[in-house]
């Protein structure tokens, strides 16, 4: 199940830094709901543990798989029985040079023909995103390797192991998630 | 390099310049996410002419990291 908590408000005057540290502390509190929603316990941080990759997850005694992100107070979370990842943006600006280093060229071509460039742009990115996040690897290690396109509204990866889901928040954020497949 | 180097952060981070330093981490001490580095790592490589290839930056992780990287890369 997915959870989204908004606190855009909150932290619209934090700096950077203390915007990530609120919304840590925040994921935090949004994790421990999740899991005593759905399996009924208490959390607490000697649940995590570290895996090989260094990604965090719940001990393997307890059959659930989480990940989190925000951005600019928005958070969300998801707990799952497979390996997941979730990401989230907002949707801005950005530029020719960054669209270059994420993007394939027909990544590139959908995005600059579309009508909402901005909005395709982190379609793109936060599925690259959620991917990495889901294998516990790194974006700078793998963005070369994952390519999307959407073909009539449907997405289409080269990662026929997953499952990707998208939707946007307000007309603002762009939230994607990445499930392994049985 | 290094007020080129903070000129470029805080176009991405919500920082003063006087509060970067050499030993400044950007992830434990700015914040920065993986989309704010990634778009960093591009103006660096606009600014200083250069390609950062993906597989380097993990290993960038203070300012002091990227000097000595943009040095030898200069070099």
């Amino acid at each position: 199940m997915i959870y989204l908590l908004d606190k855009t408000v909150e932290c619209k005057e934090y700096r950077t830094w203390k915007k990530r540290k609120f919304e840590h502390e925040e994921s935090q509190l949004l994790l421990s709901y999740a899991i005593n929603n759905e399996l009924g316990m208490q959390y607490d941080e000697s649940m995590v543990q570290l895996e090989k990759c260094g990604k965090p997850n719940i001990r393997r005694s307890i059959p659930i798989e989480y990940n989190y992100s925000h951005c600019n107070g928005l958070l969300t979370c998801i707990l799952s029985d497979k390996p997941v990842g979730i990401d989230v943006e907002k949707i801005r600006s950005f530029s020719l040079k960054t669209l270059e280093k994420v993007c394939d060229e027909n990544e590139v071509d959908d995005i600059m023909k579309h009508n909402f460039p901005e909005k395709r742009f982190f379609e793109y990115w936060t599925l690259k995103e959620s991917y990495v996040k889901a294998i516990g690897s790194s974006i700078f290690r793998d963005i070369s390797n994952i390519h999307f396109n959407f073909m009539n509204n449907k997405i289409i990866s080269n990662k026929a192991d997953y499952y990707f889901h998208q939707f946007i928040w307000k007309n603002e954020y762009v939230i994607a998630l990445c499930i392994q497949k049985n | 390099m290094l007020d080129e180097i903070k000129r470029i952060i805080c176009e991405y981070v919500e920082v003063e310049e006087y509060e970067i330093m050499e030993q400044t981490n950007f992830v434990e001490d700015l914040g920065i996410n993986s989309y704010e580095f990634m778009s960093m790592v591009g103006a660096l490589e606009e600014e200083f002419g250069i390609v950062i290839p993906d597989i380097d930056v993990p290993c960038i992780s203070t300012v002091n990291d990227l000097i000595e990287y943009l040095t030898r890369k200069a070099s």
